[in-house]
């Protein structure tokens, strides 16, 4: 069952409208601003998906999961990218580095919660 | 209320924080498109109001602001080519047009707002009260407008951004405020800024903040120049502002992180202090015993290089109390080999023998650093 969700991306205003859209649909959700910091996180908090932002600094979606995959607890765990490039060709190739799907940037909050469930259920 | 309710009265809220930063953000782009008849922009100012642009272009829409996005985008793109090609000013054609309608559509729309919501975005002062900055930091430049938009970027991270356009306002500045990190543009007028970096060095008060310069691309002998005086960092102008960001938090990060060196010879704490501060890391340090293992106490090191012979407690008495509770370096003479089996005994992470390769020791520290880093998380 899905119930903790890392949502990491580094526009603060997105990240608070997620996550009080997330937790509003019932789901347990903590935000990392980087990618650092959800490989720091992911060691006290396991959660069972996480929510990549493919635009950040430093470390960018894919360099994150090439990270994230290397930690033990979540070499597993499903990831979503959020991405303003979700075409059909991105979305394949996302599926290729190991994620399960994309939400394309700008996404309606309205449906957030909904498009993110149904990814999950899909897998 | 159902989910959906929910979801709109929140979706209200995060409108108006975007409208506030909107709002924000109004004064920089009127000055910019000020400036765009007579190209006297600089290439930091573009490079910055694009990354300011590209935030509200990416999230706009989500927000609810489709029409914003829209001219959002636009002066995103031609902004883009007004920064590929620096002496082709084609990429000004259709900006003004862009930013104009940019800035007189959000006017509306923080008007729409202040009559639906009875909330007054230009008067309510927002944030500024309300913000509970975790950081102030100090960047001197003497562009106004890029010391403008850093402000307004880092606000919503929680990072409050004092600004000064001088050597001698910066110079004010920072000893009334004391900022965490300071910024410094190496072309400040009053006073440059490698002879402000050289006076904070010398000051007692001032010489642990970490600073970083601004130094105009290929300069190579102001980058030395720079690092040779205590500078941690530099970033080449024109910088991007999430440039800047990562290296301000990395400096934060490191600035936090304690090294306590205890040693009664004062020439190598001093040595020691240096190499450890141009990494960016606070040291503190002691003469005997009895103060490291106060410090211990008082300031929750992260890591501690000890050496064995002091007065009153020595080091073995003061590993005795610490254990294994934070990573010690042991600093012992070459002959004392049944001192370093107890020490490793008693819990010590590692050992350096006397006289010792200060380069050698310094990696082992950082080495040590980040792995107890990854490991606790």
């Amino acid at each position: 069952m899905l119930s903790k969700i890392l949502f990491v991306d580094d526009d603060p205003l997105m990240a608070e409208l997620a996550v009080l859209i997330i937790e509003s649909a019932g789901y347990g959700v903590k935000h990392c601003a980087s990618g650092k910091e959800a490989i720091a996180t992911v060691g006290s908090y396991c959660p069972d998906l996480i929510v990549l932002d493919m635009q950040m600094p430093e470390m960018n979606g894919e360099q994150t999961l090439s990270e994230l995959r290397k930690i033990e607890s979540v070499k597993a765990t499903p990831v979503i990218f959020l991405t303003g490039d979700a075409s059909e060709e991105d979305i394949a190739r996302y599926i290729a580095i190991g994620a399960i799907g994309a939400i394309a940037k700008p996404f309606n909050p309205k449906i957030l919660c909904k498009t993110i469930q149904q990814l999950w259920d899909s897998q | 209320m159902t989910m959906d309710d929910n979801q709109d009265d929140y979706l209200q809220v995060i409108q108006q924080k975007f409208l506030v930063k909107l709002q924000e953000n109004h004064h920089a782009f009127q000055v910019f498109l000020g400036k765009l008849p007579n190209k006297s922009y600089t290439m930091s100012e573009c490079i910055l109001l694009k990354d300011i642009i590209h935030q509200i272009a990416g999230s706009g829409k989500t927000f609810g602001f489709d029409e914003v996005s829209v001219y959002a985008s636009k002066i995103e793109e031609r902004l883009n080519i007004l920064i590929d090609n620096q002496e082709d000013s084609r990429g000004g054609e259709g900006l003004e047009i862009a930013l104009a309608a940019l800035i007189k559509i959000s006017q509306e729309l923080i008007q729409n707002n202040n009559t639906k919501s009875g909330v007054n975005i230009e008067k309510s002062k927002p944030i500024e009260e309300k913000i509970q900055y975790q950081h102030t930091i100090l960047i001197a430049d003497d562009d106004n407008l890029v010391t403008e938009l850093v402000s307004n970027y880092f606000k919503h991270h929680n990072i409050k951004v004092l600004s000064a356009s001088d050597g001698q306002t910066a110079m004010d500045t920072i000893e009334t405020a004391h900022p965490e990190i300071i910024i410094l543009d190496v072309n400040l007028p009053k006073i440059k800024g490698f002879d402000i970096l050289k006076q904070l060095k010398q000051n007692a008060d001032t010489k642990d903040i970490p600073v970083i310069m601004l130094t105009k691309m290929d300069n190579d002998k102001s980058v030395i120049e720079g690092i040779s005086n205590g500078a941690i960092e530099y970033i080449t102008k024109p910088f991007e502002v999430e440039k800047l960001s990562s290296t301000i938090t990395s400096c934060l990060q490191l600035h936090e992180i304690k090294i306590l060196i205890a040693d009664d010879d004062e020439l190598i704490c001093k040595l020691l202090k240096l190499r450890f501060q141009k990494l960016g890391y606070t040291v503190i340090t002691a003469k005997n015993g009895e103060e490291a293992l106060r410090l211990y106490k008082e300031s929750k090191p992260r890591i501690m290089i000890l050496d064995i012979m002091m007065p009153s407690i020595d080091g073995m008495a003061v590993l005795g109390q610490i254990g294994d509770k934070i990573p010690v370096i042991m600093l012992t003479a070459k002959s004392q080999h049944d001192n370093i089996m107890s020490a490793l005994e008693k819990g010590a992470y590692d050992y350096i023998t006397k006289p010792f390769n200060a380069d050698e020791l310094v990696a082992k520290t950082v080495g040590i650093l980040k792995r107890h880093h990854k490991n606790n998380g």
